[in-house]
């Protein structure tokens, strides 16, 4: 029996149970420092809302919806933006994965060349490329799908490297023993096995640049982001605001329909 | 006829002080049924893995039908694999395909890359492939995902996509140790009933000493990445198999304690 009956028995060592409080401690200590530098304070953000909800009453409520046919338009086109950037990037990043994935190209140096250029990708904001590509081929939605692609490519191309890594593991192994080759593998038997993988994060890109184009559009992208600002610059806030409410219900149902695919494909 | 012959087999992992097998050589002749005992880390994955290059070995050579596999060029190593069909622990089908799908896979390596990627598997052999897996008990399962199945089911397609290469080699690696002991009971009678009825070379990696003796004819001892027995599975006794696992008989745990007598 233990020495001491009555005595707490720890189910962790001291030294960990010590480290964790360190971290914790740590954690807690930087996020407060975070908060005293961004001049945030809680108190004042609660007290002085009345502000906000004044703007918000006079100027938004009620959303204006006499100018439903150039909202809808625009929402199609917001759309549009995000479907047809999510598509190509995701036939796109399907090919890149494979050269990305260890397993399936043999080459460590195309391997790391496909991931980093990826990862070059996926951290520029899509709000930046816009920048750059709108002083190139001016406003509009092409703009838009093009700053769409270069991130989600960035972004599938990682997820999709993920999926196939996992897949490859086993399944390559075993028809690479049959004597197959490389080509035969990947569409019989990598392919099939990835393929609700390869959904569900294409539909999670969809949500993603539903939102994404939304915001683009402001600075110049087209769609219903473009058009919401233009409202905005002319003080039109009841205007602005059925726009915003459009968003909302555009990314809701997009998301509720793609919830509905994931189950269908049981991805 | 000499179906596989290994001499000097020498295999160390990047980063590993010790060999993991160690100059190893054997030979096989056809319908031969040799079973591969040793502890955890002895080196019978690794000397099964070198013996088709999915692990590529250091030094030594290993000869399939006459043909040296060690050093050849990727396309020459693709159709020896042809003729060495493998069989997993985990049995690594493609679990959203069919049965008959996963069985066809077998066939792959024989075919044209056009012929491959586009899956057009010629007719006789998809009739073989009904065939195989009717008189095997799984005729009703042809069109079911291979996910859907079974653990010794699935272990049972995945012998069946390694009988349609018509091997002459069979490897199989730890086929039965993630199988109950009904279903593993099956699986060892199947492999050792289709290697004998067709002359297949059968090697394969057991935890168990007493399945080893009771399908293999010949028994292949490992330890430390050595063969330190290689003899008939009647004349393998208590003193050896202690040696092999470096543990008294009373540490080891073998079905009924019978076997070993």
């Amino acid at each position: 029996m233990s020495p001491d009956a009555r005595k707490k028995l720890a189910l962790a060592s001291r030294e960990s149970r010590r480290a964790a409080l360190i971290f914790i401690a740590a954690l807690a200590a930087l996020f407060a420092a975070s908060t005293w530098f961004t001049k945030f304070n809680p108190l004042h953000a609660i007290l002085a809302q009345e502000e906000f909800w004044k703007f918000i009453a006079a100027d938004f409520v009620p959303p204006y919806m006499g100018k439903w046919r150039a909202l809808a338009d625009a929402a199609l086109q917001t759309m549009y933006m995000a479907l047809a950037s999510a598509g190509i990037s995701a036939a796109l990043s399907v090919l890149l994965a494979f050269f990305g994935t260890p397993g399936i190209c043999r080459s460590r140096m195309v391997n790391s060349a496909v991931r980093a250029f990826a990862s070059i990708l996926r951290n520029i904001p899509a709000l930046v490329w816009v920048f750059i590509l709108v002083a190139a081929y001016g406003i509009g939605t092409e703009v838009g799908v093009l700053a769409l692609i270069i991130g989600t490519v960035g972004f599938l191309t990682r997820c999709y490297i993920e999926t196939l890594d996992e897949i490859a593991e086993r399944n390559l192994e075993a028809l690479k023993a049959t004597g197959a080759g490389i080509l035969p593998v990947i569409s019989q038997a990598i392919l099939p096995a990835a393929i609700p993988g390869f959904i569900s994060w294409f539909l999670y890109c969809v949500e993603l640049n539903i939102r994404a184009s939304a915001i683009i559009g402001m600075v110049g992208a087209g769609g219903i982001g473009l058009l919401m600002m233009g409202y905005i610059k002319q003080y039109n806030y009841a205007a602005a605001s059925t726009a915003i409410l459009a968003v909302a219900i555009i990314v809701i149902a997009v998301n509720l329909l793609t919830d509905c695919l994931r189950k269908l494909t049981g991805a | 006829m000499e179906i596989l012959n290994i001499s000097g087999l020498t295999k160390t992992y990047r980063g590993a002080s010790e060999p993991a097998v160690r100059d190893v050589g054997f030979a096989m002749d056809a319908g031969e049924m040799v079973g591969v005992i040793g502890s955890s880390g002895a080196g019978k994955s690794t000397l099964m893995r070198c013996i088709n290059r999915l692990t590529e070995p250091d030094g030594g050579r290993v000869l399939i039908e006459g043909r040296e596999i060690t050093g050849a060029g990727a396309g020459a190593v693709r159709e020896l694999r042809r003729r060495v069909g493998m069989v997993f622990q985990h049995h690594n089908l493609v679990a959203r395909l069919t049965v008959l799908q996963n069985v066809m896979h077998g066939r792959l390596g024989y075919m044209s890359t056009a012929a491959g990627v586009f899956g057009r598997y010629p007719e006789e052999e998809k009739r073989r492939a009904i065939e195989l897996l009717e008189k095997t008990g799984l005729g009703e399962f042809l069109y079911r995902r291979a996910g859907e199945l079974s653990g010794g089911q699935m272990q049972r397609v995945g012998i069946m996509r390694a009988i349609m290469q018509r091997p002459a080699l069979l490897l199989c690696d730890e086929p039965i140790a993630s199988l109950d002991p009904a279903s593993a009971l099956v699986v060892m009678e199947l492999i050792r009933d289709i290697c004998r009825e067709r002359g297949i070379a059968c090697l394969v990696n057991l935890h168990q000493v007493d399945v080893a003796l009771k399908f293999a004819e010949r028994i292949v001892g490992m330890r430390g990445g050595e063969i330190i027995y290689d003899g008939p599975a009647s004349e393998l006794d208590g003193e050896t198999i202690e040696r092999i696992y470096g543990k008294p008989l009373s540490q080891l745990m073998i079905g009924g304690g019978a076997v070993v007598a």
